[in-house]
C-alpha cells in the first residue's frame, strides 16, 4: 500500500477553512450575547440573569478555540471540516487510522507549530522532510495523506465503449501468445490508450500504428489479419489481458 | 436487505470493487456500528481479495489505473477495518486505573526535575522579592509593582472574598482554560529540547517565591496561602506533571540512545501524552476548586489548610500506588511504561537480537 502525502498547499488551506469556520462560529455564538447585553445592559444580563448563563457561550467558545481539533480528528477520524472539504485524512505512520493520544499530541503541539505567525513554524518544518511532518506530525507519528490527489482512472474505463467495429473477434484474441509482449509493450499500450481522447484522428491513427505495428508482428500476425484496425487491435489487446489476468 | 440476497451470487471480477467501495462509504461516512456482521465479513473478505490482488497487480505492467483504485481500496479498508475500537468510557476508565499512574511512576525522574526547577526558582525568587529592584531586574519592569498590589488585596477587609459568587462560574471555566493551554505550552516546548520547558517551571517557581515574599512582607501571608493551596496543591501537581511530559520529549530529542531521533521523539511523545492528558484531567476538579472553595470568606483557613492536605494525601497516594493491586494486575496486562531508558534498552536489544 501507498499513500499520497498532502502538500503544504493543501494542508494551509485546509487550516484556512477551518479558522473560517471557527470564526464563523464563535460570531453565531457572540452575536446573540451582543444583542442581549445591547438591549438589556451589561451589568444586568451579567448579575441579573444566572451567573451559570454565562458558562454556556465561554464553553462554547472553549469547544471551538479549544478542542474543535481533538473532537473533529478524533470523531471524524484523523479529519475536520476543512480537511474533508480538501479530502485530506490524518492517519498513524503506520497508516492506521489516528487515536486519541495521537490526536492530543499533534494538535497540543501547533502551540509550537503555529509560532510566530501563520504557521512559519510548521510549514518551514514540513518542507525539511520528506513526509510533509511539521512538529505535531513527528511528535505524535502521523502522516496527513491526500486521498483524492491524482486519481487514474482505469483503464477499463478508457475501453469500456469500442469506438468502432473489432480488429479480431474475442476467439481469435484467446488464441494469441501473449507473452510474447515485453512489459514495454504494454506501457505503450497503455499510454496510447490513456492519451487517445486528446490526439486528433490523424496522430491516433499514426501513433497506434506505430506501435501495433512491432506487435502485429510478435505475435505472428499480419496488418490484413486485424484488417488495419490498429486502434481497436491495441484495445482489444488490453481487454484480452485485463482478461485473462482476471480469470 | 436486498443486498444481502445479491451478494451470495458470486460478485463478478469487476463489481467486486464496486461494491467494496459501497461498502466503505457506508463505514467511513456512517460508522462501523451502522452495518450487520456480515457486511463486516464481506469487506473484510473484499478486503484480503483486494489485498491480494493488489500485490499481484503491482508485478504487472497494466495497469497504472487499476492499481491506483486497489491501493487506494485497500488502504481504506486498512483504515477501517484494523482500527481500535473507540471506547472513550472504557479507555478513560483503564487509564485512569492504570496507565496514567503508571507511566507516572515510570517516568518519576522527570517530574522529580521538574519539581527540583520549580523549588530552585521559588528560592531564587524569595530572597529577591525584598528587593523591588532585583524584581523588575528579574520580571521586567512593574513586577514589584504588581506584587505590591496582590498583597495589597489580600491585606484590606474583606478582601478574601475577592472572587464574588456571581463571576465564580466563569472564572472557574476560564481558569481551567487557561491552566490546561499553560499545561499544553509545557509539552510543546520540550520540542526546544526541554528548555522551553524548563523555563516556563522556572518562572512558576520564581513567581511563588516572589509572591510568598510579598505577602509576608505585607503580613497577609495566612490569608493568601489559605487561598492559594486547596487548589494549588492539585493545580501544581498537574505543571509537574506536564513540565515531566515536556522533559520526556525533550530528552528523547537530545538523547535518542540507540534508536532514530524521529523514532525517540515519538516514542517519548506517546507517554509524555499520557502524562499531560492526565494533568489536564487534574486541572479540572482544581479549578472548580480555585473558584467555588479557595476564595469563599465564610469557610476557616483552617478548613482550607486541612482540605489541601487531605487532597494532597489523595493524589499522590494515587499516583504512587494505583493500579498495583494484585487484582488489578491480574485483570490486566501489564502495560508497557518502561522509562525512555528502559526503551532504549529494549530495542537495542531486539537490533542486536538479544533476548530482553
Amino acid at each position: 500500500m501507498t499513500y499520497t502525502l498532502a502538500g503544504p498547499g493543501s494542508r494551509f488551506l485546509a487550516l484556512l477553512l477551518d479558522s473560517i469556520l471557527r470564526t464563523l462560529a464563535t460570531l453565531v455564538i457572540l452575536l446573540p450575547i451582543v444583542l442581549v447585553v445591547g438591549l438589556t445592559g451589561f451589568t444586568q444580563w451579567f448579575q441579573g440573569l444566572a451567573p451559570w448563563l454565562v458558562v454556556v457561550p465561554i464553553v462554547g467558545l472553549v469547544l471551538i478555540w479549544g478542542v474543535y481539533f481533538l473532537l473533529f480528528e478524533t470523531l471524524w477520524n484523523g479529519q475536520t471540516p476543512g480537511k474533508r472539504m480538501l479530502g485530506l485524512r490524518v492517519l498513524r505512520d503506520q497508516g492506521l487510522p489516528v487515536d486519541f493520544r495521537a490526536v492530543v499530541l499533534r494538535n497540543v503541539m501547533r502551540l509550537v507549530d503555529a509560532l510566530p505567525w501563520l504557521y512559519a513554524v510548521g510549514g518551514i518544518c514540513s518542507l525539511l522532510n520528506d513526509e510533509n511532518k511539521r512538529l505535531g506530525d513527528m511528535v505524535a507519528g502521523t502522516i496527513v495523506t491526500a486521498e483524492r490527489a491524482g486519481e487514474l482512472q482505469p483503464l477499463v474505463a478508457l475501453v469500456a465503449s469500442p469506438l468502432g467495429p473489432r480488429a479480431l473477434e474475442p476467439e481469435d484474441l484467446a488464441l494469441l501468445d501473449l507473452h510474447q509482449l515485453q512489459e514495454e509493450d504494454w506501457y505503450a499500450i497503455e499510454t496510447y490508450l490513456k492519451r487517445r481522447p486528446e490526439l486528433d484522428p490523424g496522430t491516433a491513427g499514426r501513433l497506434s500504428w506505430q506501435i501495433a505495428g512491432p506487435l502485429l508482428q510478435r505475435l505472428g500476425l499480419t496488418p490484413e489479419r486485424v484488417s488495419n484496425r490498429f486502434d481497436a487491435f491495441l484495445e482489444e489487446l488490453a481487454e484480452e489481458y485485463q482478461r485473462r489476468e482476471v480469470l | 436487505m436486498t443486498e444481502v440476497a445479491t451478494n451470495q451470487a458470486t460478485p463478478q471480477p469487476a463489481d467486486q470493487w464496486d461494491r467494496l467501495e459501497e461498502l466503505l462509504r457506508r463505514a467511513e461516512g456512517h460508522g462501523l456500528r451502522s452495518m450487520t456482521g456480515e457486511e463486516l465479513l464481506e469487506m473484510g473478505d473484499l478486503y484480503r481479495r483486494a489485498a491480494s490482488r493488489l500485490s499481484f497487480a503491482k508485478s504487472r505492467p497494466f495497469d497504472a489505473g487499476q492499481r491506483d483504485r486497489l491501493n487506494r481500496l485497500v488502504a481504506r479498508a486498512y483504515g477501517q477495518l484494523y482500527r481500535t475500537a473507540y471506547r472513550p468510557v472504557t479507555s478513560l476508565r483503564s487509564f485512569l486505573r492504570e496507565d496514567f499512574p503508571a507511566t507516572f511512576r515510570a517516568n518519576w525522574r522527570f517530574f522529580a526535575v521538574a519539581v527540583l526547577v520549580t523549588i530552585l526558582g521559588a528560592a531564587i525568587g524569595a530572597p529577591v522579592g525584598r528587593s523591588e529592584e532585583a524584581t523588575d531586574a528579574l520580571l521586567g519592569p512593574g513586577a514589584a509593582q504588581e506584587m505590591h498590589q496582590l498583597a495589597e488585596r489580600h491585606s484590606q477587609p474583606g478582601v478574601r472574598n475577592w472572587l464574588p459568587s456571581e463571576e465564580r462560574p466563569m472564572a472557574s471555566t476560564l481558569i481551567i482554560t487557561n491552566n490546561i493551554r499553560v499545561a499544553a505550552m509545557a509539552l510543546a516546548l520540550g520540542i526546544t529540547g526541554g528548555v522551553g520547558t524548563l523555563l516556563i517551571l522556572w518562572e512558576n517557581g520564581v513567581l511563588l517565591g516572589l509572591i510568598g515574599t510579598a505577602v509576608r512582607t505585607a503580613g497577609v501571608g495566612v490569608d493568601f496561602w489559605a487561598f492559594v493551596v486547596p487548589h494549588g496543591v492539585i493545580e501544581l501537581t498537574a505543571v509537574f506533571l506536564a513540565g515531566a511530559s515536556g522533559l520526556m520529549i525533550g530528552y528523547a530529542l537530545i538523547f535518542p540512545g540507540a534508536l532514530f531521533r524521529r523514532e525517540a521523539l515519538k516514542l517519548a511523545g506517546r507517554q509524555a501524552a499520557k502524562l499531560l492528558m492526565g494533568a489536564a484531567l487534574l486541572l479540572l476538579p482544581a479549578g472548580l476548586t480555585e473558584a467555588f472553595f479557595s476564595p469563599v470568606p465564610q469557610v476557616p483557613h483552617a478548613l482550607k489548610f486541612i482540605f489541601a492536605a487531605l487532597a494532597g494525601t489523595a493524589l499522590y497516594a494515587y499516583l504512587l500506588t494505583a493500579g498495583r493491586s494484585p487484582e488489578a494486575e491480574a485483570s490486566s496486562p501489564p502495560l508497557p511504561a518502561e522509562p525512555i531508558a528502559g526503551w532504549l534498552e529494549t530495542e537495542r536489544r531486539a537490533r542486536l537480537g538479544e533476548p530482553a
